[in-house]
């Protein structure tokens, strides 16, 4: 699986890089008639780092992870993941690009219908994987975040961690480059945030690049990894071993 | 060949899920394809009942009862070498009168007439076919000719050809009105199709939005919309493959009979009646897939 997707990806043109895994040069992104959610943005990410994006509503930061999984386009300047500037990327291209970024959102956006099990092998099927691999991988990454009592539980039945545990692991299903994260303990309590940051370390110290956005400070000065503050679509502080400041 | 097969499995899955749903539009597509079928039906009857009357179609040339036998055979000669004849078929006066007492054996009177007279009233008939129903008047004008008077006692030619000139006319009408039933049908179904899909993928559109998050192609999320489509189309094909199934099992020889058409006449064309529901297999797969193919191009972007 791992090996067909590294394929679907030099199709594309790009290839497993050592240096930084996202580049964002000068970038801006302005909706009309007078918006300008992103500024100029200069931002470099190495392979493996561990980034939280903070700030305000409004600071750019939902912005900032559109742009990375091309579902907005720059107004200006360049994106660069690996090697493969998606700038102006072609719309077949977008679901290779997906398919190397894992997206956790704060309303899970599971399926109601599916169970544990079913949801996050959605995340293989739609990328062709075959049912073989489906059986050996799901239950492996349902370990991976402690939900492989539940793998049979409807959304529903668990709680708001254990639903975003759920859309951690079918995020991670396809072994992407880099993991997303917008608000992801947005909808959830102390304990359950501090799980799952913990999580999203694990992710990260096994090799990949994580971008965290959120505005909960009690979670980023708890990390104490590389913060980046955005303000009104701007980089005012960019600090490696930072803090919330605002 | 993995996402094509999941595709159509879960194509499948959501057609049964939605079968309330679909049910109308299914009923909408049979519509238009039994009116179609109608149509190709149309088709081989009016061929038939064309073909049956065209066999009985002749000219009958009544001889003078005067001529030699070598005039005779002259005048078949020259009539052969006419453009546009088929058959000639003689029959002598002997036979001619043989005909006539067999045909009116139970006339005692014509009978006893035909007794008095001390010879056969009858001269000899020739019986003209032409090649197709536009040549029959042309040979009639061609036996009209002058060189011919001194021949022929009497022409009969029965007016075959007006009644199959008025079945072509009917026939070509009513396919006329059933192409515009189908048309209308087709139109009806393609909207209804369109709409049905519109409404899965609504109900659906949470599933497509993850999706897409997710990295699935365009065509990944839009195929199983097109099979859901393609299983309508089977499902009406199959509904009226089973209408028409009733019909010939129960109505179909009263209609035969009405048509004075032979029940293994009509099914020695069973090669055309295969075709017809092959063709019409074909034209609901068409019909789904497009509607369901713009459907889902507009509704289903990645």
């Amino acid at each position: 699986m791992v090996e067909q997707t590294l394929r679907k990806r030099q199709v594309v043109g790009s290839r497993p890089t050592t240096g930084f895994m996202i580049k964002f040069v000068n970038v801006s992104k302005f909706y009309p008639p007078d918006t300008f959610a992103l500024k100029d943005i200069n931002l470099y990410v190495k392979g493996g780092e561990f980034v939280s994006i903070v700030g305000q509503s409004g600071a750019g930061k939902t912005t900032f992870i559109k742009l990375l999984i091309a579902e907005e386009k720059p107004t200006s300047g360049k994106i660069i993941i690996g090697d493969w500037d998606i700038s102006n990327i072609k719309p077949k291209e977008i679901p290779y690009l997906r398919r190397q970024i894992g997206v956790v959102f704060q309303d899970f956006k599971l399926l109601k219908e599916k169970n544990v099990y079913e949801n996050v092998a959605f995340g293989l099927e739609v990328i062709g994987a075959k049912g073989r691999v489906i059986k050996e991988v799901v239950p492996q990454v349902l370990k991976i975040v402690g939900l492989e009592k539940k793998m049979f539980k409807f959304p529903q039945e668990l709680s708001a961690g254990e639903a975003q545990r759920v859309s951690i692991a079918r995020a991670l299903v396809h072994k992407p480059k880099i993991l997303a994260a917008d608000e992801p303990t947005g909808n959830v309590d102390l304990i359950n945030a501090r799980e799952i940051i913990d999580l999203f370390k694990k992710i990260n110290e096994l090799g990949t690049t994580v971008i965290l956005v959120t505005h909960n400070r009690e979670i980023v000065n708890y990390l104490k990894t590389r913060v980046i503050i955005l303000e009104q679509g701007q980089i005012i502080s960019d600090q490696r071993k930072g803090k919330y400041l605002l | 060949m993995t996402t094509f097969f999941r595709a159509i499995y879960w194509g499948l899955k959501s057609f049964f899920r939605h079968f309330g749903l679909s049910f109308i539009t299914i009923l909408i597509i049979t519509f238009s394809l039994f009116s179609l079928t109608t149509l190709l039906f149309l088709n081989i009857i009016s061929d038939i009942l064309l073909k049956n009357l065209e066999g009985k179609i002749d000219i009958n040339i009544y001889l003078k009862d005067n001529l030699t036998e070598n005039e005779i055979k002259d005048f078949k000669n020259s009539l052969a070498n006419e453009p546009g004849v088929k058959e000639i078929i003689y029959i002598s006066p002997e036979e001619a009168l043989e005909r006539f007492k067999e045909k009116h054996k139970k006339d005692e009177v014509i009978l006893k007439s035909l007794e008095i007279l001390d010879k056969n009233p009858l001269g000899g008939l020739i019986v003209l076919r032409a090649r197709s129903l536009q040549d029959y008047s042309f040979l009639l004008n061609r036996v009209s000719d002058p060189k011919y008077e001194k021949f022929i006692e009497e022409k009969d030619f029965q007016e075959y050809e007006k009644i199959v000139l008025t079945i072509k006319n009917i026939s070509s009408k009513i396919r006329y009105s059933t192409l515009l039933i189908v048309g209308i049908f087709t139109l009806i179904s393609i909207v209804a199709i369109f709409n049905s899909i519109r409404l899965a993928i609504y109900k659906r559109d949470e599933e497509i939005k993850i999706m897409r998050l997710i990295g699935a192609t365009a065509s990944f999320a839009r195929t199983p919309f097109i099979v859901e489509s393609v299983f309508y189309g089977l499902f009406a094909w199959l509904i009226n493959l089973l209408i028409f199934f009733i019909i010939f099992k129960f109505g179909f020889q009263r209609i035969l009979n009405f048509l004075e058409i032979e029940e293994n006449l009509f099914f020695s064309y069973q090669k055309e009646i295969i075709y017809s529901f092959v063709g019409v297999l074909i034209f609901s797969i068409f019909l789904t897939i497009l509607s369901s193919w713009l459907a889902v191009r507009k509704y289903i972007k990645i």
